[in-house]
């Protein structure tokens, strides 16, 4: 089978829905059949991120070779190793210098991991963040997949302020959970289970009237409580109404297959994968979220490689697996001793070939079937760090690939001064996929350099 | 004097010498901080001039009132340590005069930070952690098996406690996954299918073919006995794994073998197993052992789809003399290069006569544990509300730790009703019911109602607390029995239930939960050891490490022997590998138990100082790291961390191209040329630098290497009180003689963290006060403590 069948199998022919369906004729329109007839290509947007900052050695002979960003700026700059994979998609891509985040330039350089994809000042905050860029795109698109957004990242969970391991917040400014076992990504998204059974439509219809249940037990339990538990109980009460919505938006999806996949596919997924074999488990990763696209089951996908817990991530230690010798907050440390920007250069390399391999599967696969736009073509994508060489929160080395039919255009190393916000370039993703904002956080405006 | 106290005790105790008063700050700055200012920033930013629109003359200097001058505050702290404050062109700031402000803004915004986040002494709700979600599953239903391996990993406090209210968030997917773990184990529990086909086995020779180690009966090293079962193998449900074996020992007393029994499949080039169980082979006769497991709880392969089809028992001797591995190539029939290990007579090997499987093992049919929920009852037939009423009403009081009202019951009953003709049949109608206790609020979290003043907590209350402070689980039956006769709180009812629950084995949770966050033992697992440097290691030995340190508070706790011993001490918890690791001699077989030290192991093991699960959860994977190690003293046994360091700081690094090849004293020195670091290392440094001693491993050392040098251990460390200690064996004695009561007060400290699930706060200062030196007139044993933690007033009062 080819990913052209697979591809989207519920966004069914409007006959053979006719003619399978019915008594549930009765039924309501699934939204998901309005999406096949009536919208334009799906945009979607994704953020990729590493932590603790690149190779930027001195500019001396023998370093000059392992420098993250090019030296020299405009269409005709040339590729350093670190960055030389992605070579290839040079048309894809364009590499910006100089952003940052103004307000999280005054925090600590480990605090501001956090806040890559909100720019938020943390501490002024009380250690709230605000809410992401991806979730908002999240929320314009809801309802238009199965899934809202594909949260990942290698250590799961949502970690410690400061030290979070998820990229994604909430309109709350809570973290959102990150999935980290790929086994069970595949299921959420891809496996058969019963989904379609009798026993799970029902099931979907009795956790209806038993979260509403619980939401009325729960009110009355409420006023029982003090002021701090309160608080407490009001995540409960919020968690409870949000699996409401889902459960609601399941009914309306459950009737619609989950995608199928070709042979292909399942050979290169490694689902038992983990952070011991960073080469597999970053790809299956990568292959993850390039599925969810592909599958239209999500528009909006992060992943987080490493988080910023020194002494707390598991994606620290991949360098260590891969011979690279230092943990990955040490080996950054490491920029400016013999050798060792040569050592971060290669794990700058390693993380950017597997990027490549990603941008490129998306550059090969039409966005869907009849279109003659790419998936890339579709989506727009911001990878990188949220330091320049450890600690320093200024010049974020990073990547805005994809989106050429949403209007990017593409091939420059930019440099931008820093009074250039990186939420500026946020805003500019997130109109170019339709969400009709005014800006994003502390933006500026659009940064009209980057779109054609 | 404190009631609660002397309740327990004859001995009274005069407060009025400890009360404590937070350092208040006052509005106008201290003399000494206004002075710096007066001549550093006030020209700019005072009377005449507000550079940035910035005055600091007027600024409140009440940082926990003025939520605006705090954020100020916390602004200047920033530039002054990013040097960007006073600006190059002006006069800089001395050290002192540097070591003045920061002194004091540090204090101030730390203490800021600590009232505002109070939550007025009270113990927050909180959610059941995963350890604690899985236990009490697994009680609740009385069946062992995973309950929430999907559930997203719980957050962690800033003082490393996994039990912390506010840490524990919940989430829309937290939320989920409960949802679905709750249906998935009563799908298990409310069973509706027929008795399922029971499979048997008997295996009495090795399958042959198995990834890349040779099958064998007799297992040497890199053997493995392979009962291999292609179809006939249950998908769930408790089994039997029964195994006939001897050892073949030595001739001299030494070594003997271990026996590891697994069960798993394997999905192509390695296999993945999960043990089932390990225990030590000493008979030279052969003897049956017999294993219980749950099918669940083991990787399972998928029907028709692997390239190995089967599930297997998989037997290996886990006796392994790792590091000396003797090889011999020779060729196969087919002139093959091949490796095989060589023929040891030191070696114990182990001989698997047969091995039996048999599962599902059930005694009737719906298992007992669907009958204790759906109970035989004529009501079942002839009249289902009453029975749908009464089996809810036996659940609830279980699942949420206290009596229901009736009209709890009907709205349950209600629900089984109103769903009941939408579903199959009536067991699912139970199945989707009983989910809903699951998910409720009642279940997840410790809910206690608040009133307007702290009042003393109801008999279910203080079940639930003591459970899952001793337990990490729900309270059992006796514990809920005395709770309803209303005694649990009487002193002596309680002493007693507390000393029944440290000696019950579910204690062991406590010991594993409380040591290894008090400790931080995860340190371990998020660390490689480095194989270039060290290429004997392998991780199983960090199960050996952390155990150590687990069962030498097993070993306190349960002897009743002070705490000094976690200082130092002159036994240590070994087994075999464990303890060729250290170089000691004459500990054979894989269970761990106590073992006096002698000769040159009594001047530096002994204490947690000393253990590898220590020292390598504080190294860098190569070397040891002495700035954890140092904070690891500091924070954990005298529990008075460090600040964190200050935005910007850079690392131990340098232009300097000889760098690595100098002491460590050395490269502290030239990173703390810098004024504003050297303030803190000379408060940091001295406590890690007596821990060099060990290596990464935490195996003792002479030399260390640096570069291509071999430089002797410095471990003189000049402590802030001016006393100098050499060693580790000083360190100890220092830490026994000289800050033993620090110490005490640091493990109160802890414990009482870990008992009432919440940050402790200034309010809290006088109890501690009081434990500590309880704690200390009580030789430091932990059982008196655990006693005195409970009658406290923080643990009886909501």
């Amino acid at each position: 089978m080819s990913y052209q069948e697979t591809n989207r199998p519920w966004q069914l022919n409007r006959r053979t829905f006719l003619r399978g369906a019915g008594a549930a004729l009765a039924l309501p329109a699934l939204s998901c059949m309005a999406t096949a007839r009536s919208t334009p290509e799906p945009r979607r947007l994704a953020a990729i991120y590493f932590p603790f900052g690149v190779s930027i050695g001195a500019k001396d002979d023998t370093s000059k070779e392992w420098y993250w960003f090019p030296h020299t700026e405009g269409a005709d700059y040339e590729f350093n190793r670190n960055l030389k994979p992605l070579e290839p998609l040079r048309d894809d891509i364009t590499i910006l210098g100089g952003l940052s985040h103004p307000e999280v330039r005054r925090i600590g350089g480990h605090d501001s991991g956090d806040t890559f994809l909100t720019g938020c000042h943390l501490l002024k905050n009380d250690l709230r963040n605000t809410q992401s860029m991806d979730q908002v795109a999240a929320d314009h698109f809801e309802g238009q997949t199965r899934f809202s957004s594909l949260v990942m990242s290698t250590d799961g969970g949502v970690g410690e302020p400061t030290r979070s391991s998820t990229l994604s917040y909430n309109q709350h400014g809570r973290p959102i959970p990150a999935l980290n076992q790929p086994r069970q990504i595949f299921e959420r998204f891809f496996g058969v289970g019963d989904q379609t059974s009798k026993r799970n439509r029902r099931r979907l219809r009795s956790a209806s009237s038993m979260l509403d249940l619980v939401l009325e037990d729960a009110a009355s339990v409420r006023r029982k409580l003090g002021k701090y538990d309160q608080e407490k109980f009001d995540e409960y009460l919020d968690s409870v109404r949000q699996v409401e919505k889902r459960v609601e938006r399941a009914q309306s999806w459950v009737d619609v297959p989950k995608p199928g996949l070709t042979d292909a596919d399942r050979e290169r997924l490694r689902l038992d994968s983990d952070s011991q074999v960073p080469l597999e488990y970053i790809s299956t990763m990568y292959d993850l979220m390039y599925l969810a696209f592909r599958t239209d089951s999500t528009r909006v996908a992060t992943y987080q490689i490493a988080s910023m817990g020194d002494a707390t991530t598991l994606g620290g230690k991949f360098p260590q697996l891969l011979g690279l010798g230092s943990h990955v907050h040490s080996l950054c440390h490491d920029w400016n001793k013999k050798d060792g920007f040569e050592r971060l250069g290669k794990w700058d390399q390693f993380l950017a070939q597997r990027f490549a391999d990603f941008l490129s599967r998306m550059r090969d696969t039409p966005s869907s079937p009849e279109s003659n736009a790419s998936l890339l073509d579709q989506t727009t994508i911001i990878y990188g760090c949220s330091n320049s060489s450890t600690h320093n929160n200024n010049n974020y080395p990073l990547i805005l690939a994809g989106g050429a039919k949403l209007g990017f255009k593409h091939g420059q190393y930019r440099k931008f001064t820093n009074t250039t916000p990186l939420n500026s370039v946020y805003t500019t993703m997130l109109h170019r996929v339709g969400v009709p904002i005014n800006h994003f956080g502390d933006a500026t405006g659009d940064l009209e350099e980057l779109v054609s | 004097m404190e009631a609660w106290l002397q309740r327990m005790t004859p001995v009274a105790y005069v407060w009025g010498l400890l009360m404590f008063s937070p350092h208040a700050v006052s509005s106008p700055l201290p003399g000494d901080v206004d002075e710096v200012m007066q001549q550093r920033c006030f020209p700019c930013h005072g009377p005449e001039k507000q550079k940035g629109k910035l005055r600091l003359d007027t600024l409140s200097a009440d940082l926990v009132g003025d939520l605006a001058a705090a954020e100020a505050w916390r602004d200047v702290r920033a530039l002054i340590n990013l040097g960007e404050m006073p600006p190059e062109e002006a006069d800089q700031l001395t050290s002192e005069q540097r070591s003045v402000l920061l002194g004091w803004l540090n204090e101030s915004i730390s203490h800021a930070a600590k009232v505002r986040r109070s939550k007025g002494g009270r113990i927050v709700m909180r959610r059941l952690n995963q350890i604690e979600y899985q236990n009490t599953m697994r009680d609740l239903f009385d069946l062992d098996i995973e309950y929430g391996r999907d559930l997203p990993p719980d957050g962690v406090s800033v003082d490393n406690m996994r039990n912390n209210g506010s840490a524990l968030q919940m989430s829309p997917i937290q939320m989920e996954y409960y949802l679905s773990a709750a249906r998935d184990a009563l799908d298990q529990v409310i069973v509706s299918t027929s008795p399922p086909r029971i499979f048997q086995h008997r295996f009495e020779k090795t399958h042959s073919k198995w990834s890349k180690v040779t099958p064998a009966n007799r297992l040497g090293r890199g053997r493995l006995f392979i009962g291999l079962m292609k179809e006939d193998y249950p998908e769930s449900g408790r089994f039997r794994v029964r195994v006939k074996a001897r050892a073949e020992l030595p001739e001299k007393r030494g070594p003997i073998p271990r026996m590891r029994v697994s069960v798993g499949y394997r999905p192509d080039t390695l296999d993945d197993v999960e043990i089932l169980k390990e225990i030590d082979i000493t008979n030279e006769h052969s003897q049956e052992f017999e294993f219980y497991g749950r099918v669940e709880n083991f990787p399972l392969p998928v029907r028709g789809q692997g390239k190995f089809p089967g599930l297997a028992v998989v037997i290996a001797n886990a006796h392994d003399e790792f590091g000396t591995v003797h090889r011999r190539e020779f060729k196969d029939e087919k002139g093959r290069k091949k490796k095989e290990f060589i023929d040891d007579p030191d070696y114990p090997y182990l001989v698997i006569e047969s091995a039996e499987f048999e599962g599902p093992l059930y005694d009737d049919w719906p298992p007992i544990q669907h009958r204790k929920i759906l109970f035989d009852s004529p009501l079942s037939e002839t009249n289902t509300r009453e029975y749908v009423r009464q089996v809810i009403q036996r659940f609830l009081p279980r699942a949420w730790r206290r009596p229901v009202t009736a009209e709890e019951v009907d709205r349950y009953v209600t629900f089984f009703e109103q769903i009941r003709p939408s579903l199959a049949d009536q067991r699912e109608a139970f199945r989707e019911t009983l989910a809903m206790a699951l998910i409720s609020p009642h279940f997840l979290y410790l809910l206690e109602p608040a009133a307007d003043q702290p009042r003393p907590v109801s008999e279910y209350e203080l079940a639930t607390r003591l459970s899952y402070f001793l337990w990490s689980t729900m309270p059992d039956e006796e514990l809920r029995t005395l709770a309803g006769i209303g005694v649990l709180q009487h002193s002596e009812t309680l002493h007693q239930q507390v000393d029944r629950m440290i000696d019950d084995d579910r204690a062991n949770q406590f010991v594993k939960q409380f040591t290894s966050q008090w400790l931080d033992l995860d340190a371990m697992d998020r660390l490689e050891v480095d194989r270039s440097m060290h290429p004997k290691f392998r991780d199983e030995l960090k199960e050996d490490m952390r155990q150590e340190t687990t069962q030498l508070f097993a070993e306190i706790l349960r002897q009743g022997l002070s705490a000094r011993h976690f200082i130092k001490s002159s036994f240590t918890m070994l087994n075999e590998d464990l303890a060729r690791h250290y170089g000691i001699q004459g500990v054979f077989g894989g269970e761990f138990r106590r073992v006096s030290l002698t000769g040159e192991h009594q001047e530096y093991r002994g204490g947690v100082l000393s253990h590898a699960s220590i020292l390598l959860g504080r190294s860098t994977g190569r070397d040891s790291n002495l700035i954890k190690r140092a904070v690891f003293v500091r924070d954990s046994l005298l529990h008075d961390p460090p600040p964190p360091p200050p935005p910007n700081v850079p690392e131990l690094e340098s232009s300097d191209p000889d760098f690595a090849t100098l002491s460590i004293r050395q490269q502290l020195a030239l990173h703390t040329k810098d004024a504003a670091c050297a303030d803190c290392h000379r408060a940091i440094d001295p406590w890690g630098h007596p821990l060099e001693q060990f290596d990464a491993l935490g195996r003792w050392r002479d030399t260390i290497k640096r570069g291509d040098l071999e430089l002797p251990v410095d471990a003189l460390g000049h402590l802030p009180d001016g006393r100098d200690v050499t060693g580790i064996a000083q360190l100890r004695d220092y830490l026994l003689e000289n800050r033993r009561e620090q110490f005490a007060r640091a493990l109160v400290s802890k414990l009482l963290t870990y008992s009432l699930g919440r940050t402790l706060e200034f309010s809290d200062e006088n109890i501690i006060e009081a434990l500590t030196r309880r704690f200390v007139e009580d030789e430091l044993r932990l059982r008196p403590l655990i006693h005195a933690i409970v009658a406290s007033p923080l643990f009886q009062n909501k």
